[in-house]
Order: C-alpha cells, then sequence, then structure tokens
C-alpha cells in the first residue's frame, strides 16, 4: 500500500475502542454511548449496545502505520487508494465520520 | 561478520579498548548507552551500560566492549583520544543519559542548550502524553471505567502526575518501571512499601 | 544561507519553489522536482520581488533547528512578503508522530503563518506537485 488514507466502514465499528488504544499517535477520538436493544423476545433481559458518536482521525498526527487497520476485530477500517488531500487550516486535517466513510 | 562480547569494569575501560584497538579492533563503530534501572539479572541495582562496537575490518570480526556505570555517579574514561569518531557519540550519550565522559568534550550536541534533564533516562516522563488526556481512556459505550486506564509512557498518577506532596520524590525505578507499565494498572498500596511489580497487564 | 536551492518550478520564471529539508519528506520533494529546472539563484535576496514564491517545510521540526528555519522563512518574505509556506508532512503540520518528543516542536505553524497543510508521513510527491498548481491557481495538466 501506498498511504492512501484510511476509510471506516461506520456499520463494522462496535466502538470497541481498540484502534484508539493501539495508534502510536493518539491520532483516533471515539465517542459513543450504549442503548437498549428493541424488540428482544418478551421476557429476555434487557440488553445493550455500542452506538458511534464521533470517530475522527487527526490526519496532521497519522503516520499511516496501519496498526489500526490491522488490528481492528471487525474489519470496520481499510486502506482507501488515494491520499488524504491538503488544507489550507490544520483545523480541517480532522475527519469525522462522513469524510472518514468518504475517503477514496 | 562475527562479533564476541567483553564486559569490563569502568575502571579498565580505557585500557580495554584501547587493547582491543592494538589487537586490530580498529575501526571505530559506535558507541552507545542504555539505562538499565530496574532491571535484574545481570546488572544491579540502578546502573547505566555503556558500550562500544570495535570492528576489525581486515578479518571481518567485531567486539563488543560493554561496562556498567552506577546511576548516581554516571562517570567514564573518554576515549575520543583513542577514536575522534567517538568523541561525537559521547556527546551525544552524555547529553542524553547525564553521563560524564572525563576527557571528552562537554558539549552538547543534539539538545539546546537551554533544554533541561536527561530525556533517554528511564525515569524521565514525556510530559506531552503525561499532560494530555488519552484518547484511548475511554471505554466502549462511554461508560466510566471501573479499571484505571493510562497510556504507556505515562507513569501512574499517584506516582509522578498527582503525587501527594506529603510522600516526597518519587523513586526513579518507581517511575521508570510505571512508565512502562501495561495500559490497566492496578492501584498500588497506598505508600512505597511492599513490592512493586504490581503493573497490571503486560497489553 | 548556503544551500537554499531555488526550482523554477514552471520553467517559465513565473514560480519559485524552495524546499527547507528537515527529514524524509525531502526525499518526497526531490522525488516532485524530477524534469523540473533549477532557478539558478544562489542567494534569497537575489529572487525577483514580483515572483511567486513556495517554501516548502518537508520534515520534523526540531526545537534545536527553529532558528535556522525561522530565518529562512523571514529573509524570503522580506523581500517576497507573499511567499507561502507549505507545512509538508505530518511532522511539518503537527508535529506527527513526534509530537510527543521532548525535543520537536508541533508543527511549523507555532513559529509562522502557515498557507497549506498537506497530510502524509510521508506525503507523495503528487501532492506536493498539486498544492503548488493550487497556490499558483493553475490546473492541473
Amino acid at each position: 500500500m501506498s498511504h492512501g488514507a484510511i476509510r471506516l466502514i461506520e456499520a463494522n465499528c462496535t466502538s470497541c475502542m481498540i484502534c484508539a488504544r493501539e495508534c502510536p499517535s493518539w491520532c483516533i477520538t471515539i465517542d459513543s454511548h450504549t442503548e437498549p436493544i428493541a424488540d428482544l423476545p418478551p421476557g429476555a433481559r434487557e440488553r445493550t449496545t455500542n452506538v458511534l458518536d464521533r470517530f475522527a482521525i487527526d490526519w496532521s498526527l497519522c503516520m499511516f502505520c496501519g496498526i489500526c487497520v490491522e488490528e481492528c476485530p471487525f474489519d470496520a477500517l481499510e486502506w482507501a487508494s488515494d491520499p488524504v488531500a491538503a488544507a489550507t487550516r490544520s483545523g480541517r486535517l480532522v475527519h469525522e465520520i462522513e469524510d472518514l466513510t468518504d475517503e477514496q | 561478520m562475527s562479533e564476541v562480547s567483553r564486559r569490563v569494569p569502568a575502571a579498565e575501560w580505557h585500557d580495554a579498548v584501547a587493547a582491543a584497538k592494538a589487537e586490530g579492533y580498529d575501526y571505530f563503530d559506535w558507541l552507545g548507552a542504555v539505562d538499565q534501572i530496574g532491571r535484574p539479572g545481570e546488572f544491579s541495582e540502578n546502573e547505566f551500560e555503556v558500550m562500544v562496537r570495535l570492528v576489525d575490518l581486515e578479518t571481518d570480526r567485531a567486539v563488543m566492549v560493554r561496562t556498567v556505570i552506577p546511576r548516581d555517579a554516571p562517570r567514564l574514561a573518554s576515549i575520543a583520544d583513542l577514536f575522534a569518531g567517538a568523541g561525537w557519540h559521547e556527546r551525544e550519550s552524555g547529553e542524553l543519559y547525564a553521563i560524564e565522559f572525563v576527557g571528552g568534550d562537554p558539549r552538547r550536541l543534539l539538545l539546546s542548550d537551554d533544554y533541561v534533564g536527561a530525556p533517554l533516562r528511564k525515569d524521565a516522563v514525556l510530559a506531552a502524553r503525561a499532560g494530555i488526556e488519552w484518547p484511548g481512556a475511554k471505554e466502549p459505550g462511554g461508560a466510566p471505567s471501573r479499571r484505571r486506564m493510562v497510556p504507556p509512557g505515562v507513569p501512574e498518577p499517584e506516582i509522578w502526575g498527582d503525587r501527594d506532596p506529603a510522600a516526597g520524590d518519587p523513586d526513579p525505578e518507581q517511575v521508570s518501571e510505571s512508565a512502562v507499565g501495561g495500559r490497566v494498572r492496578r492501584r498500588r498500596p497506598s505508600t512505597g512499601s511492599g513490592d512493586s511489580t504490581g503493573s497490571g497487564d503486560s497489553r | 544561507m548556503a544551500g537554499t536551492r531555488f526550482w523554477d518550478w514552471y520553467g517559465d520564471g513565473s514560480t519559485y519553489v524552495v524546499d527547507v529539508g528537515l527529514a524524509c519528506c525531502t526525499l518526497e520533494f526531490e522525488a516532485a522536482t524530477y524534469g523540473r529546472t533549477p532557478a539558478g539563484i544562489a542567494r534569497i535576496e537575489d529572487l525577483p520581488s514580483r515572483s511567486r514564491v513556495v517554501v516548502v517545510i518537508s520534515g520534523t521540526v526540531t526545537d534545536k533547528l527553529t532558528g535556522p528555519v525561522l530565518t529562512i522563512v523571514s529573509r524570503i518574505r522580506q523581500v517576497v512578503p507573499a511567499a507561502a509556506v507549505v507545512a509538508f508532512g505530518a511532522c511539518a503540520s503537527a508535529g506527527g508522530p513526534y509530537w510527543d518528543s521532548y525535543s520537536v516542536t508541533k508543527g511549523i505553524d507555532q513559529l509562522v503563518a502557515v498557507d497549506a497543510y498537506v497530510p502524509g508521513c510521508p506525503p507523495p510527491p503528487d501532492a506536493l506537485a498539486t498544492i503548488v498548481d493550487e497556490l499558483s491557481e493553475r490546473e492541473r495538466v
């Protein structure tokens, strides 16, 4: 791979935090909360699921090591082919869920 | 290339390097140091290991001459008179570990003149990591953490960041050990008594 | 300052690009210069004041080198006040993977105004060509 961007497949992400913890540059920020699962059979105990609120990568810190892609147990991160585009303000190098799911 | 290791006492350092050079190991490769604080086995308490690699280019052999010096009195004879090239390596190891190479060049090489500290000592905390919130400290689902998540490279707060002033300065070995601890740290006994092996998972 | 080498980027004297090569990203800068014309400008003060100039900061900004980097940028901006500064790569943008180092400045924008941040570790040479084109308001050929 030649340092294309990293793409997020939101549907696969369970907010497990492994990528954020393994990232050596600390460039991944994740916020999540839990919600009860609806439509359980009657009498079943309440179960909850994680809901991803925020997934952000700060590309000004990322060194494209790919550890996050390798460590994700749910294949929610994958290499894209195009590099991340330049920006005129450093804040614009923080990409949120919408940008990350669109990385080409 | 074959390589042999020679361990010598610090007092014999200069002679051992001179002897190796006379034997034919007359190409200086590199000189470096390792902070062996807290390491069991061949090291006693609190030592720096200093090593120099010399090569005999004609016979394709190398020797690694090694010694240990105490951390609280880190001095070693300079070998820059034997190998001029060792001068920069001694300046680098000297400034990064605060080791004095006696008879050598005491000037800094890479650090700015106003930098305070010896950053490669294992009890030198990477303050930038300790100063900001680790994105990995959050728990999945945003729950408050029942475990204590501390990132690699950051000592536990009661050792370094948020230490009780009445407890005095932390023991360097506690700081270095804490900083290499795993991400999940057990809560330590409240005073420094007992063994300090409770560093949690090695993950 | 010996060694500042300017590139006549489009070969028409319109745009001069210079690299402040601090670390690995400078190799990608070099790759982006293949086929381009060296400008033959010996000193910063010889830059034509009406030219467009792009100063590319490639690599980790260590605390010790902040003085020389600032000197280069300010000397260029004295001759060409509108000279653009590009932070090329993660280190020049925000410190990159070395943000936590005891000896690194977290991005060149801590010291000078930056016109563009190119992410990457390193960015591909094409990313530099694109940003110079954008700063020169040229269509990509």
